[in-house]
């Protein structure tokens, strides 16, 4: 059975819909800048923030629930509604969505912490409940697209989007829907600064993915959004096909729960599964759309996964994280739709500001923009506690 | 697509880790009862775990078909938000200098999975669910699905842990903040199960509880059930009714306090009535088929169906 991706939404640093994105990607125009209007900071981060205020947000799609959705979920229904356009409800077209954010799938918003921190423990108990509400953007974006059951949050970390992905092709592949709306969202929060830069993986200059000197990852905001459909639900829609998505796999590095393995286990086992399901051999892929998150841990995993799988000849890969920063739960679905586009242009995006290879690396990313039919391409994300994912699409 | 339960393993505020739900239900407790967490988790991890990791790694890591599984999937409502609350004390109170990233690096969800995997040394599927009140009825819909795509077992629970903000304002008899964490063996092979599960699903209320019970036995194909476990995951405004379309309920969330995840304590319950009739009886429990019903909010529901295999 054949499960066909027939939409795309994004929104990143680099542009608020795909259109945008494309062409930023096109352009090697990255969005990593000095992050703005956020309250608070330790000290000066840069990152990839999106344009768009949140009232803009607000105001676009004339909000008035009586709770005001955080960054996150107003990013998200941003890039859901470009990628669900305006299909409705359908007789026999079982329908569902699959959402995640990170934070222990708190959409922690800086200012409600804040309340919530300093505050007595009965007002404690008011922000709590608006604080915590890991289902909130899930329902909220369900709600917006007329998605009555079949509602599913994840969180994986900065797997989540990746898993989102690969769960609404499972359901479908076992006839539990024929139709799903899949992603992740992510903003960016003093939370996720101060916890990466406790970390000792932030990195105040550009990421360098891949690069020998690489010094860690920025942080990026955003999301992303595929609708995934069966052949059933793709006739009674009249729905585009855009890409095939033949391939999945999600395995744990079982190695530490924030570093990956040396070699790179974890990731071998998913890219090496993912091809398996998709049957087709490693020389069939034509460009790998990396993890690559600018940190010396996970470049050089990555890499030693990629190479235990594709020897002395790893495709064509890049890091798009160098334009966008890293969006954590967004990750996983903005990089599988820049893989698609990647695809549909016959283009392998640059990775931008790496420089110097990796020491024990044979090859490096793709630095310029390359013109190459894309036929089969793979996608990686990775993620704290060490969740694997590869996926796999095919023309 | 149905599953095989081969083993549970419950902490809760009965003596559940040592005799299962049903030999400790006549307890009468509302206090965690934890058990010696260092028999089970090695002491170097242990010591930097926080209470909702030990509480959700423990009943996995008790069971011994745990090191054979090709899955490990966890539902939990709340997750590691306490870590999340102290990591932000961290910063938002000013401390100077670097800043412990311990909290930082316990607070994802998928700490609980991952750790197992890591305890386990487990390469296979892991994924946490997070849906707040259905977030298990998430998790076991997953691992019904894995188990059925590679023919495997699969380790799948629900946990989450009690926290101060959480707590209600005016508990009653049958409506106070619980905490617990019940895992589960589920595998294709009705060889030596303990119960099947037949369905799980998660609905939007349709009108009232009754008619979206009928909605998902109609749609599942399956009969009355004998006995109806009936509890809320968070605050229902609605009252338990004794009875749901003829059929006796009893409410689980009044015996383990709410939780979003207490569902899966409700299975867990509903395996031991399954798998030990004869204990079952002493508590007027007799049945070959049991559905549990969560009503997390008043607004969606948690369908969860099970029978003798």
């Amino acid at each position: 059975m054949s499960i066909f991706v027939t939409g795309m939404g994004v929104i990143s640093a680099i542009g608020n819909n795909v259109e945008e994105n494309l062409k930023a990607l096109l352009n090697s125009k990255g969005g990593i800048n000095p992050l703005t209007s956020i309250n608070r900071m330790r000290k000066p981060f840069i990152g990839g923030q999106v344009k768009l205020s949140n009232n803009y947000l607000l105001n676009t799609f004339s909000i008035s629930d009586a709770k005001t959705p955080h960054r996150s979920t107003l990013l998200g229904l941003k890039a859901a509604r470009e990628a669900w356009g305006n299909r409705t409800e359908l007789n026999g077209i079982r329908t569902g969505i699959i959402y995640g954010t990170t934070i222990g799938s708190i959409d922690i918003d800086d200012e409600l912490l804040e309340v919530l921190v300093n505050s007595s423990e009965k007002e404690q108990k008011v922000s709590y409940a608006k604080i915590h509400e890991p289902n909130f953007g899930t329902d909220f974006i369900a709600k917006h697209a007329g998605i009555k059951n079949n509602r599913f949050t994840i969180s994986t970390a900065c797997s989540t989007a990746a898993n989102s992905i690969m769960t609404g092709a499972r359901m479908i592949k076992a006839g539990k829907l024929d139709r799903v709306l899949v992603g992740g969202a992510e903003c960016i929060t003093n939370y996720t600064l101060n916890g990466f830069d406790a970390l000792m993986l932030y990195s105040n200059e550009p990421c360098t993915p891949f690069d020998n000197q690489r010094k860690g990852l920025n942080l990026g905001e955003g999301s992303g959004f595929l609708v995934l459909e069966n052949e059933k639900s793709v006739s009674a829609c009249g729905s585009e096909k855009l890409m095939r998505l033949t391939g999945w796999a999600n395995t744990c590095d079982a190695y530490h729960i924030t570093a990956s393995s040396p070699e790179g286990a974890g990731a071998k086992l998913a890219i090496e599964k993912s091809l398996q399901m998709a049957s087709i051999k490693p020389e069939e892929i034509h460009y790998i759309n990396a993890h690559g998150t600018g940190t010396p841990n996970n470049d050089s995993s990555e890499y030693a996964a990629m190479h235990a799988v594709f020897g002395d000849d790893i495709p064509d890969f890049n890091s798009t994280k160098s334009f966008t920063g890293h969006t954590l739960a967004a990750a996983g679905s903005i990089e599988a739709i820049y893989t698609i586009l990647a695809m549909q242009h016959n283009a392998v995006f640059p990775t931008l500001n790496t420089k110097v290879q990796m020491e024990e690396a044979k090859q490096k990313p793709v630095l310029e923009l390359k013109h190459k039919k894309i036929n089969k391409a793979l996608s990686n994300s990775f993620g704290f506690g060490g969740n694997c994912t590869a996926l796999v699409f095919e023309k | 697509m149905s599953v095989y339960i081969h083993n549970c393993s419950t902490i809760s505020v009965l003596d559940s880790f040592e005799q299962g739900i049903l030999n400790a239900l006549d307890s009468n407790s509302r206090k965690l009862i934890e058990p010696e967490y260092r028999q089970f988790i090695p002491p170097a991890l242990l010591r930097r775990m926080s209470k909702v990791i030990r509480l959700g790694v423990t009943p996995g890591l008790k069971m011994p078909e745990s090191n054979h599984v090709k899955g490990i999937i966890v539902g939990t409502g709340v997750g590691c938000f306490d870590n999340s609350i102290q990591f932000s004390k961290k910063y938002i109170h000013g401390q100077e200098g670097l800043l412990s990233p311990t909290d930082f690096i316990q607070s994802t969800d998928n700490t609980i999975a991952g750790q197992l995997g890591l305890i386990l040394k487990n390469n296979g599927y892991n994924i946490t669910w997070t849906h707040k009140g259905i977030a298990f009825e998430n998790a076991l819909i997953d691992a019904m699905l894995l188990c059925n795509e590679e023919n495997c077992t699969v380790l799948v629970g629900g946990v989450d842990e009690h926290i101060s903000l959480f707590e209600l304002e005016h508990s009653t008899h049958d409506k106070w903040t619980g905490e617990g964490s019940s895992f589960f063996i589920l595998g294709t092979q009705r060889t030596n199960a303990r119960a099947k599960i037949e369905a799980c699903e998660t609905l939007a209320i349709d009108n009232n509880i009754e008619n979206t019970v009928n909605l998902f036995l109609e749609s599942n194909k399956l009969n009355k059930p004998e006995i109806i476990l009936y509890g809320n995951s968070f605050l229902s405004a609605t009252e338990i009714p004794v009875s749901v379309m003829g059929i006796n309920v009893f409410n689980y969330s009044a015996v383990c306090g709410l939780y979003l995840t207490n569902p899966a304590f409700a299975v867990h319950l509903a395996t031991d009535i399954i798998s030990n009739q004869q204990e079952a009886a002493k508590h007027n429990f007799t049945a070959n088929s049991i559905l549990v019903v969560n009503n997390f909010n008043d607004t969606d529901c948690g369908f969860i169906y099970l029978s003798k295999p």
